[in-house]
């Protein structure tokens, strides 16, 4: 409120050290420097505060959560990759055993194809004919049987009709059939 | 003191912000440009990075015969050998030219040329198999050959038979496409359609197929599944090639066996061929020769047109005049419209003045004189069919046909079917007209000839020929079955009927009976046509086209037969009847049985039908010749022993009534041989002694049963043979004085 009032540029002064005064009782007494700026520093905290903002001391309990919750992320994390890796293995030995089985149909087919060629009807023929001492089949060893037309049932009489009793019988062994 | 250190406090904290909201806000910006100004295009490229697209080839479809089982043509993955020359050590090119030339049956200088070429890439050989390739890789494996070959995955198409069916089958090119045949007529649904996978794929390029998968299955091509019997088919090809040779034939031939009733073809056979697994090899070792012999300049067009021709099937791509096959449907004309019935003569004096034209049409024969309808047919008498032309009149006798078909492509499920050529009603001309009546002045092509006999043969109706019976998927499911509905009715069931009764006469007393086959009830007719435009061309010697139509049982006939021989030699014969009539009895005698059709003998055939040999062997000699005797068999003993050791002909074996069986009592004896005479070009009486001075016998077959003058033309036991003695010699006849 003091240099509201001043005029000077600079007032050196103000940077001197001089003692704080109070008034007591109307009179203005001066107290220690050291004391006052102490004072404006402090932060007096109410006990309940104080307790809370203390830091607290070691918990095992929470110690083995956080280290198992990070252990339960590096595993998962871990696994994730494990996978991925295992996939990718997996993976490479499909389409190898795909490309594999691909091949092996392939020379199956080629082989059947070989093996075919080597069995047309005239080289069968041959061969019977020839290795085999086999013959055509004679007209004489064919003969033709003439089938009866196959077996009829036929149905000369009604059976009437169905009872309310039969039709609800029938229902009721259809349900349990 | 703790006033300037709360101000300071303030200001590096200030500072921290500020440098915090700077890097942030960079940040910020970069990621707005990241996302939102070049987000799609950087997105676009990343996935172009990481996900590739691979074309999943879809397999060709498998070609069956009418079994489903039997595979005509199949594809396989092999592989195609390359070099990069430009990567090959200059001391590795020899021992490589030298190592591939041995697997790959090549020339090694061949091989080094190519591997001393100044460029990156070049092919060695394309579509070996996985066995080569194996070789191959162990060969440059010895030999610590890492860089500079290339084994490159490919297709073949596999005809495992080689030329058997090869023309109906046809063919692919280098890029698996059909070319020729049913791989042509049904490329698109034999190849199935590519699919494609889109996946990520990792460092080494490898599909991570579980992230980014996108996949559009191929599907592989249909499967087809033939009408064609490879029984049939056997059948057909083997008599052909009989006889292509017998008749000296010089410009191929075929044979269709059709079902009468759906119009499947169970056969069709077409010599000269070639094979599919390596079409571009001309198979006529003539025509090579003949192309050799050309200067070097005119070698490739007469090698393209060699090819073109052995590709072509000749069933459904050569038109011819079917001669007098015709006058089947020139009879079904009359008879339908009333004009003509059995009993209906006509007198044939040689020549027949064709009216209103001045001209005179002669017939083949000296004259027949009067004779029936029936007699006509049998006889081929040109004259009474010119004169059933102009009774029709020609909108009547187009309009049949139209009706049988003439005018169209039958449709047939086969690339490259002919054209027909004809006259249309208001051109037929009387003399148009009385030549077309006898089948001469029109083209048509094999296969509609046997469709319109087909429409005698099943009541009327014209069926459509079909090759395909049905396709089956991937999963084995029937995608498409043919349609064996028929067009429509040409003649009416009863007008069928008694031309079948005609041309079951024809076939066993008529000029047909070159085709009657003992208890088969055999409808045949026989054709000669002359090919007017070879004769102009080469006027040296005469050009035929000799054929032979039928269909059989006639009681309820089943399956029409068409042979066709191409220019025969004339020195020998060229006579429908003679030429094409003893490979049709030779097909029907084997496809009749093949398909279940029951031999039904008349009385006069029971009398003459050949029987079996007993079992004599391991009896005493005198109780065997009790059992052949009762069995009316002449017994001939060879050796000195008790006891039978041995017979010919063997048990169940054929034999001649009343033919001779000859026992062996002793070692010795068994040892004994004959050698089979000529048999052919002779009488049957003739035939007979010879027969009998060599020690064997003769079963007879063909005109031997019906002929008055048969002329044996074939034995199944070529001459010179050593055989034991009593062996049956089966040697087919046929009627020599037979024309048309």
């Amino acid at each position: 409120m003091a240099l509201r009032n001043r005029t000077e540029a600079y007032d050196l002064s103000l940077f001197e050290t001089r003692p704080l005064t109070v008034e007591v009782g109307g009179q203005t007494q001066a107290k220690p420097a050291q004391k006052q700026q102490r004072r404006n520093n402090i932060i007096e905290l109410p006990q309940q505060q104080t307790e809370k903002n203390r830091r607290r001391g070691l918990q095992p309990l929470r110690a083995v959560a956080v280290a198992f919750t990070l252990g339960l992320m590096l595993t998962i994390v871990g696994s994730i990759v494990f996978n991925q890796v295992q996939l990718n293995e997996l993976t490479t030995q499909i389409a190898s055993a795909e490309q594999e089985l691909a091949e092996q149909q392939s020379v199956h087919t080629q082989l059947q194809m070989e093996a075919n060629s080597s069995m047309t009807l005239s080289d069968v023929e041959q061969f019977a004919q020839d290795r085999l001492d086999m013959h055509k089949v004679g007209k004489n060893q064919v003969t033709y049987i003439t089938l009866t037309e196959g077996d009829q049932g036929t149905v000369v009489q009604s059976a009437g009709e169905e009872s309310l009793l039969d039709k609800i019988w029938g229902f009721l062994q259809g349900l349990l059939g | 003191m703790a006033k300037s250190t709360t101000i300071r406090m303030w200001r590096r904290a200030l500072l921290l912000i500020g440098i915090m909201a700077v890097g942030l806000g960079i940040v910020v910006v970069n990621l707005i440009r990241l996302q939102i100004i070049d987000g799609e295009e950087l997105k676009k490229a990343a996935i172009d990075q990481s996900l590739q697209p691979t074309t999943l080839s879809a397999e060709r479809g498998t070609i069956y015969d009418c079994s489903g089982t039997k595979i005509l043509a199949q594809s396989a993955s092999v592989w195609t050998v390359a070099l990069e020359p430009a990567y090959i050590e200059e001391e590795d090119k020899e021992v490589l030219a030298r190592g591939l030339a041995e697997i790959l049956d090549m020339e090694e200088s061949d091989v080094l040329e190519l591997a001393q070429k100044k460029t990156y890439f070049t092919y060695v050989k394309k579509k070996v198999e996985t066995s080569v390739k194996d070789e191959i890789l162990e060969f440059l494996d010895e030999n610590n050959i890492s860089r500079g070959v290339q084994l490159i995955q490919d297709y073949k198409r596999y005809y495992p038979y080689g030329n058997f069916m090869g023309p109906v089958l046809g063919f692919t090119g280098t890029d698996n496409q059909g070319l020729s045949g049913l791989e042509y007529q049904y490329d698109s649904e034999l190849s199935g359609t590519a699919g494609r996978l889109v996946t990520a794929k990792n460092a080494v390029g490898t599909d991570m197929p579980f992230q980014y998968e996108q996949k559009v299955e191929a599907e592989d091509g249909y499967d087809l599944v033939l009408t064609i019997d490879e029984g049939i088919q056997h059948f057909l090809e083997e008599a052909l090639e009989e006889g292509i040779e017998n008749f000296e034939v010089a410009n191929g031939a075929c044979a269709i066996v059709m079902n009468v009733k759906t119009g499947a073809i169970l056969g069709l056979a077409t010599k000269g061929d070639y094979d599919p697994n390596d079409p571009w090899t001309i198979t006529d070792e003539d025509v090579i020769k003949e192309i050799e012999a050309l200067p070097e300049d005119e070698q490739d067009a007469a090698t393209s047109a060699a090819l073109q021709k052995q590709w072509r099937n000749k069933a459904i791509s050569d038109t011819y005049y079917p001669g007098s096959v015709f006058k089947m449907c020139t009879g079904s004309m009359a008879m339908e419209e009333g004009i003509v019935s059995e009993e209906t003569t006509f007198t044939c004096n040689h020549s027949y003045l064709v009216e209103g034209t001045g001209q005179y049409i002669n017939c083949w024969a000296y004259g027949h004189g009067t004779q029936t309808f029936v007699e006509g047919l049998c006889n081929s008498c040109n004259p009474f069919f010119v004169h059933l032309g102009e009774s029709l009149g020609p909108n009547l006798f187009f309009k049949y046909f139209e009706a049988f078909g003439f005018t169209q492509k039958t449709g047939i499920d086969l690339p490259g079917e002919a054209n027909t050529i004809y006259y249309t009603a208001d051109k037929l001309n009387p003399m148009e007209l009385a030549t077309e009546s006898f089948g001469q002045n029109f083209s048509i092509t094999p296969i509609h000839m046997l469709a319109a006999a087909c429409a005698i043969a099943n009541g009327g109706y014209l069926v459509q020929p079909h090759v395909v019976d049905h396709m089956l998927d991937e999963d084995g499911n029937i995608v498409m079955t043919a349609d064996t509905s028929y067009k429509r009715q040409v003649i009416s069931n009863d007008t069928s009927e008694r031309m079948i009764k005609i041309l079951n006469t024809n076939a066993t007393v008529g000029t047909a009976k070159n085709g009657y086959i003992a208890g088969y009830r055999v409808c045949g007719k026989t054709g000669t046509s002359q090919k007017i435009l070879e004769d102009n061309l080469d006027p040296t010697k005469k050009h035929y086209i000799a054929s032979y139509c039928g269909f059989a049982p006639a009681d309820d006939p089943e399956i029409a037969l068409l042979v066709y021989y191409d220019e025969p030699n004339p020195n020998i014969n060229y006579y429908g009847s003679a030429v094409a009539g003893p490979t049709f009895v030779k097909c029907m005698e084997q496809i009749l049985p093949y398909l279940g059709i029951e031999r039904k003998y008349t009385e006069e055939e029971l009398e003459k039908i050949d029987t079996t040999a007993p079992s004599v062997t391991g009896v005493s000699v005198d109780e065997a010749k009790k059992t052949a005797e009762d069995a009316g068999l002449t017994v001939k003993v060879k050796g000195d022993g008790d006891t039978v050791l041995d017979q010919i002909p063997a048990f169940g074996e054929t034999i001649p009534q009343g033919g001779t069986i000859v026992l062996y009592t002793d070692e010795e004896s068994q040892e004994e041989t004959v050698t089979v005479p000529n048999l052919t070009g002779l009488s049957l009486s003739a035939a007979n002694q010879a027969a009998v001075d060599s020690g064997i016998q003769i079963r007879v077959t063909g005109a031997a049963l019906t002929s008055s003058n048969p002329v044996s033309q074939t034995q199944d036991i070529a001459e010179g043979t050593e055989v034991r003695p009593g062996t049956v010699v089966t040697v087919a006849f046929i009627e020599v004085d037979q024309v048309a």
